[in-house]
C-alpha cells in the first residue's frame, strides 16, 4: 500500500474528456455575434491581389455576422 | 450570396439549415450547426482533422459538399459517445471504447487531431475487429498528429479493440 495517492499512478489528464467529446474550445471554435476576422499582411499598399484576398475573405464571413 | 436549403441526418438527427452554397460540409458542420469537434486544419485534404463517417467511411469533410451527401448519415465526434455531457464526472462509461482508451493511454496531448483520428479509428474497427499495428498505421495516415509521436494512438486503438 503506497502512502501516496498520485505519485506512481497513471492518471488521465484532467481535461482529456474534453478533447475527447470534441467539447474542448480552440480559438477557431469561437463565434461571435459581428466577430470581425483579421489577418496579417505584408504588403504596404493595396494590389488587385491582396484586395482579392481581402474580398475572399469577407465571403467566408456569414453575412449576418458582417458589420 | 445565394443560400441553399440542406437537409443532413447528423449523428441520428435530420438537421434542416440554409447554408452558403459554396459551403463544405465542414464549415455546414461547424458554423451552420454549431458542432465544433469536427477540427479545421488544412482545408486541403492533407491532415485529416476534419474526418467524419458518412454511411460509416471516413471523409474529409473539407473537401465534402453537403449536395454530395444527401441523405446519408454523418456522424461527427459529437455523436460518438453515448449522450450530451458523457465522459464528465460519474459519466465516463457512456464515453465510447476508443475514448476510453485514448484517455487511458494519453493520445489526445493537444487534442487537435483526436476527433479525426477517433472517427477514422471508429470506422477500422467497425470493419476489422482485431487489426494489426500495420493494419492502424495504415489507417491513420491520413491524420497528422504534431504531439504524440502516434506510439500512443497506436496503443489507445488496440486498447480498445481488445475490449470490444
Amino acid at each position: 500500500m503506497s502512502e501516496f495517492s498520485v505519485i506512481g499512478r497513471r492518471l488521465p489528464k484532467v481535461n482529456s474528456w474534453a478533447h475527447l467529446t470534441g467539447e474542448a474550445r480552440y480559438a477557431d471554435d469561437l463565434f461571435l455575434p459581428r466577430m470581425l476576422y483579421g489577418a496579417f499582411s505584408g504588403r504596404r499598399a493595396l494590389t488587385p491581389a491582396s484586395a482579392a484576398w481581402t474580398l475572399a475573405a469577407r465571403s467566408r464571413t456569414p453575412a449576418s455576422w458582417r458589420s | 450570396m445565394t443560400k441553399q436549403l440542406l437537409t443532413l441526418r447528423v449523428n441520428g438527427e435530420p438537421r434542416t439549415i440554409a447554408a452558403d452554397s459554396h459551403h463544405t460540409l465542414l464549415e455546414v458542420l461547424r458554423e451552420e450547426l454549431g458542432l465544433t469537434g469536427t477540427k479545421h486544419g488544412c482545408e486541403l485534404g492533407e491532415c485529416g482533422a476534419c474526418t467524419v463517417l458518412v454511411d460509416g467511411v471516413p471523409v474529409l469533410a473539407c473537401l465534402t459538399l453537403p449536395a454530395l451527401v444527401g441523405d446519408a448519415d454523418v456522424t461527427t465526434v459529437e455523436g460518438l459517445a453515448n449522450g450530451a455531457g458523457a465522459g464528465a464526472p460519474g459519466r465516463e462509461a457512456t464515453l465510447h471504447p476508443l475514448q476510453i482508451a485514448f484517455a487511458e493511454e494519453g493520445a489526445a496531448q493537444c487534442g487537435y487531431c483526436t476527433p479525426g483520428m477517433l472517427m477514422t479509428a471508429k470506422a477500422l474497427l467497425d470493419t476489422t475487429a482485431r487489426p494489426t499495428r500495420a493494419q492502424i498505421a495504415s489507417a491513420i495516415s491520413g491524420n497528422l498528429c504534431r504531439c504524440t509521436g502516434y506510439t500512443a494512438i497506436y496503443e489507445a486503438i488496440e486498447k480498445a479493440a481488445s475490449r470490444a
